[in-house]
This record gives structure tokens, sequence and C-alpha cells, in this order.
């Protein structure tokens, strides 16, 4: 078979193919996450279906992904609904709401997971591990559920491409040519509750809002276009769920959760530093070169003030070298124009403009005041 | 003092001295910063651990409050970038501070009183057995003393700068127009935050903590209208809600303490939120 190429055992192979395909579900749908600024929801239901896991046990008194995920589906909507009553009628701001929702949902999940451990059951071993995720109980049929829920995450998406992107973009223009806006992001909000409820048992409750986080912050940083975006985020989330679940599974003592969100989070860091289009270390530079532009048209342009002193026979004009009131103006700009041959240091205080310098300060000041009277 | 005693103190005194500065928290709609910041301060407990070898040093004290400092102002650095907003600044933050400071507990805190599992739910049972002998006597659970100097720092640090701490709570610009420097006043504000989360989180669990220190003010905001109605109420739920959910815990032997009192402070809440949404209709009417 395939994987005994790579030297790893089916087990592994069946795991590292179930968290590659989580890592893919989620890099997707954070994209509308992060768009949405959105970000503190995934928090919410991701923590809000730990109760749901555990009472949908206590139902069936077995562990049945299926069953799970239909509780932690519901245990997510009320969450939902309870931030959004608490917030539309109290005092409460909406940070507040959420927090209060989230402990008080966990809280109960909590309580429910010790009383359950407490009893004589041989089956609720193992339940703790929805907390930070588990691979090593990851069955093929398993893969059957994860399946059927990206095809079903990928049929909403691409079935709505330009519907999505047009909301994610401008929403109030996608309402007023009579989208049906509210009834898209419902069913964007069951795609996202159902892909974490079905990636909790391999990231865990508390980690997989990072997986709907991180993808996406990484992507925007390389591009602006949404396609690209949507590639990069589901590369990111596969690269994270693939690294993090070898970790878990060679070091056995750290949970995959944990170990995935480590990858995540560290590759989103390293795009905002390092990141082609948004990265820090690129806008830093093209501040940089954009003031030094600026400010070396600032000088040319206090030459060109000073043309009355132009020096026909040498082809040069004089301008003392007394610009302190222009804190950004210093010696190594007139040696950055010398270069360029726009103008020439006659003593160390003293410099003056060459012809060629007049011709492109007289450009600038056209482009600047949109008019050529001021240059004659 | 036997432990049933014992513990009723800690629960009562735990859950007081996480409400009183939730007020505030509540009032400023920053609540998941302190979420953010009871999240990370498991790493900062874990490096201390790692340099000291010693898991009851105060050094660990010191390294999880700077660590819940560094967070705060990381987040509010983070958010400025553009491309970036503040909720998915604040989540890949706390995240991944979180998941480090888990991997560390499950590489090296094996054979310690802190475990992947006891970090999330909390253990409050165990505080009876950490004892403080001084010279030669026992003085009771440590835990609970800590907790003690804890409440007297962090109320009378609210208590001597009530005025500023009110006046930067509702309006900020005005209160640096006044000369006082909100920066700084939410900067100590937010390290008693993170000593007091640092002190009780071995027994009440990182993410229970922020419903302990929430709960109760936002329970209190409901009914009431005025700060200082406000933070006696939270006291007032708090202790009532540390009592009950106390008693039922202990009843029922295996459910995690601080889970059940959160269950009861739940049901407080519901309560109010009636009573509130009640009042409002009651006022439209008339």
């Amino acid at each position: 078979m395939i994987w005994e190429i790579f030297g790893i055992s089916y087990t592994l192979a069946i795991v590292l193919l179930g968290s590659a395909i989580v890592g893919l579900m989620t890099g997707v749908l954070s994209v509308f996450f992060v768009l949405e600024k959105k970000s503190v929801m995934g928090d919410t239901i991701a923590h809000s279906s730990l109760p749901g896991v555990v009472v949908a046990f206590l139902l069936f008194l077995e562990k049945s992904q299926l069953t799970f995920a239909i509780g932690a589906l519901i245990s997510g909507f009320l969450a939902i609904i309870f931030v959004q009553t608490i917030s539309r009628r109290t005092v409460l701001k909406e940070d507040v709401a959420i927090g209060v929702t989230l402990s008080i949902f966990f809280g109960v999940g909590v309580a429910l997971l010790t009383y359950v451990q407490s009893l004589p059951l041989a089956a609720q071993a193992g339940l703790i591990n929805y907390i930070f995720g588990n691979v090593a109980f990851l069955l093929k049929r398993d893969l059957y559920l994860l399946a059927a829920v990206t095809v079903f995450d990928l049929f909403v998406i691409i079935s709505f491409w330009k519907e999505y992107k047009l909301i994610m973009f401008d929403r109030a223009y996608a309402e007023i040519i009579g989208l049906p806006v509210d009834k898209l992001d419902f069913l964007l909000t069951i795609a996202i509750s159902v892909t974490i409820v079905v990636g909790i048992q391999i990231i865990g409750v508390v980690m997989i809002a990072g997986m709907l986080i991180a993808p996406a912050v990484g992507a925007r940083q390389w591009t602006n276009s949404y396609r690209r975006m949507i590639l990069i985020s589901a590369s990111i989330g596969v690269m994270s769920g693939v690294l993090g679940t070898l970790i878990s599974a060679n070091i056995t003592d750290i949970p995959p959760g944990p170990a995935i969100i480590v990858f995540a989070t560290s590759i989103a860091f390293i795009s905002i530093l390092f990141g082609y289009r948004h990265g820090t270390l690129v806008n830093w530079v093209h501040t940089h070169l954009t003031h030094r532009k600026i400010d070396h048209r600032k000088v040319m342009m206090e030459f060109l003030k000073s043309t009355n002193a132009l020096d026909k026979s040498e082809g040069l004009t004089r301008l003392e070298f007394s610009l302190r009131e222009y804190p950004r103006l210093n010696k190594e700009i007139i040696n950055n124009l010398a270069r360029c041959g726009y103008c020439k240091w006659l003593t160390d205080e003293k410099c003056a403009m060459t012809l060629r310098g007049v011709e492109i300060a007289k450009d600038f000041t056209v482009e600047n005041s949109g008019s050529a009277e001021m240059v004659e | 003092m036997n432990i049933f005693i014992e513990l009723l103190l800690a629960v009562m005194l735990i859950s007081v001295v996480l409400a009183i500065p939730g007020n505030y928290l509540v009032l400023r709609g920053n609540t998941m910063t302190s979420y953010a910041l009871s999240h990370s301060i498991l790493f900062g407990i874990m490096i201390a651990f790692l340099i000291v070898g010693d898991l009851d040093s105060p050094l660990l004290l010191l390294g999880a409050a700077l660590t819940g400092l560094l967070i705060v102002w990381a987040v509010e650095n983070l958010s400025t970038l553009r491309h970036v907003n503040i909720d998915a600044a604040l989540g890949l933050i706390y995240l991944f501070i979180f998941a480090l400071g888990i991997m560390l507990v499950s590489l090296f805190a094996s054979g310690t009183t802190i475990s992947v599992t006891s970090v999330v739910t909390g253990n409050i049972a165990l505080i009876p057995f950490d004892r403080w002998i001084f010279s030669g006597t026992d003085m009771g659970p440590v835990l609970l003393w800590q907790t003690l100097a804890v409440f007297v720092l962090s109320s009378g640090f609210l208590f001597l700068f009530r005025k500023e701490m009110k006046l930067i709570t509702f309006d900020p610009e005005f209160a640096s127009l006044m000369g006082y420097n909100p920066f700084f006043f939410r900067m100590i504000f937010m390290s008693i935050v993170s000593i007091t989360v640092v002190t009780v989180f071995r027994a009440a669990g990182v993410i229970l903590v922020v419903g302990l220190m929430i709960i109760p003010p936002a329970s209190a905001r409901l009914i009431s209208n005025n700060l200082g109605t406000m933070i006696l109420t939270s006291i007032v739920i708090s202790l009532f809600s540390g009592v009950l959910g106390f008693m039922i815990a202990w009843r029922l032997k295996n459910v995690e303490i601080a889970s059940m009192v959160i269950v009861v402070n739940a049901i407080v809440f519901i309560f109010a939120f009636f009573y509130h949404s009640s009042l409002k209709n009651g006022k439209e009417k008339v």
C-alpha cells in the first residue's frame, strides 16, 4: 500500500489523512471567519461543544462520532443564541456576553465530564481527550464522516463562490442587489459548526478555535486575491495538521491539538513578519522607500525655489545647506541626489543643482500642483 | 479545622477575590483580554519552573504575572497592524502561548501537581494537602493564606484608587485630560488581575477562572446601576454560588468543585437576565 512507501503504519496513515482533511477544511473556512471579523465566534462554538459531547455520551452510553457531532452542534448553536440574546437584550457588551457564555458552557461541560468520569463505565475512558484532542482513537469509519463533511463544505463554498465573495467584501451592496445574505450567512455558520464538531476529535475543543484564525491570518499577509487566499490558507491548514500530528505521534506525551496549533500560529506569525503583500517587513521597507522618495522630492523643490541664483555659465544653482527646519533632510539625501547627477557639492555646507536637476524638479512641481504656471 | 471547613473557606475566598476585579473587566468590556491572560500564565509558570526547578517558588508567580502583562501588551500592539484585527490577534497570541504551555506541561510536569487535565478543570480538592507550617505549628492550607494576601492587595488597591479606577473605567479620555495616566493604571490593574489568576488557577483551572471572574459581576450589572452596588452585589452572588456550588459538589463527591460553582453562577445569571428584561419591559410600558 501507498503508506508503506513512506514507512508509516496503517494507523498513522489514517490519522494523518484525518488531520490533513481537518486542516484543509478549517483552513478554507477560516478565511470567511477572519474576513468577517468573527474569530471570537469560533472560540464560542468550540468551547461550547463540550457539554453537547458529554450529554450525547450520557444519552447513548457509547463513543460514536455521529452522536457526538450532533450533540456538539446543538450546544454550539445554543451558545450562539445565548450570546446574541444577551448582547441584544441587556446592557452587557458583546465581549462580556461571549465571555459569560463561553465560561458557562465550558463550566457545565467540565461538571458533566468529571461526573461521567466517576461512573463505573468502561466506555467513558478517553472522553477527556476531547479537551485537547487525540489521534489514537481515530478509526477508518470516522474518516467517512470527515469525508462527508468535507464534501458538504466544499459544495457550499464552490456553489456560492461569487455570492460569498461579494458578501465578504461589500455586504451592504450584496444586500442591496437582493442576495439572501442572512440565509447565506446561516449556511456558512452551519458549515463552520459542522467542521468544528468533527475537528474537535483530533484538535480538541480548546485549540480548534486557533485553526479558524491562524491559517487565514497567515494567508492574508501573502495575497490580495480571494481565491489565492483560500488556497494558501488551506495549504497552511493541511501543513500544520500533518506536522502537528507527526509530532504528537512521535512524542506520545504531547496531545495533537497544541502541537497543530503551535505550527499554525507560528506560520501565521512568520507570515505577519515576512508576508509578501502585507508582512511587517515588506511594509516597513515599502514605507521607508516611499519616505525617501518624498524626502528627495522635497529637497529638489527647495532647490527650485532658489533658482534666482542660477549661475548660467556653469549650469549650476547655489543653495546653502541650511535645511535644518526639515528634520528628515540631511547630507545623506543630498549625497543620493548628487549620485544621480541632480546636484553637486560645492563646499561642506553648500550645494548646487544641475540643469538636469532643475528639469526634474520642475516636473515634480507640475505633478504636485497640477498647474504649469507655478514653475514659470 | 477539618477539611470541609477549609475547602469551604477556600472556595468562598477564591470566589470573592476573583469577582471583585471582574467588575471593572465587565464594565470596560474587555473580558476576552482576561481570557487571553489566564491562558498564557501557564507558559510563564512552566518556564519559571524549568529554571527554578521548584513548583512552590514565588518566582513562578513573578514569571506568570510577567507573561500575563506581556500578552496584554502584545495583543494591543499586534492589533495595530493592518490586516490583523484585534479579535484575531488575541486568538493567535493566546492560543500560541497556551499551546506552548500545554506542550511544556505534557513534557516536563509529570510527577508534579500540575497536569494537562488539572490545568483545564482545576482541582480545588487538593488545597488542604499543601499546608503552611510556621515554626512548628500548622497554620492551615498555603493557598488560603496566599489568596488572603492577594485579596488584601487587590481590594486595597481598588479601594485606595476607587475614584481613579471609576474615572478610567467609564471615561478614559476624560481621565487623561484630568492628568491621570490611564495606561499606567490599566497596567497596574492588569498586573493585579494576573497575580490573582496565577494564585488561584491551580484550584480552578485556566478557563473556569475567567467564569468565576466575570459571571458574578455580569449578573450584578444586570440588577444594579451603580458601581458600588454592583461590586457589593457581585460579592454576594459569588459567595452564594460558591457556598451552594461547593455543597452540591461535596454531596455528589466526584464533580469538580469549580465547575459546580460555575453551574450555580450560570443559574443566578439566568435569573438576573429575566429580572433585567422584565424591568426593561415594565419601563417601556410606562
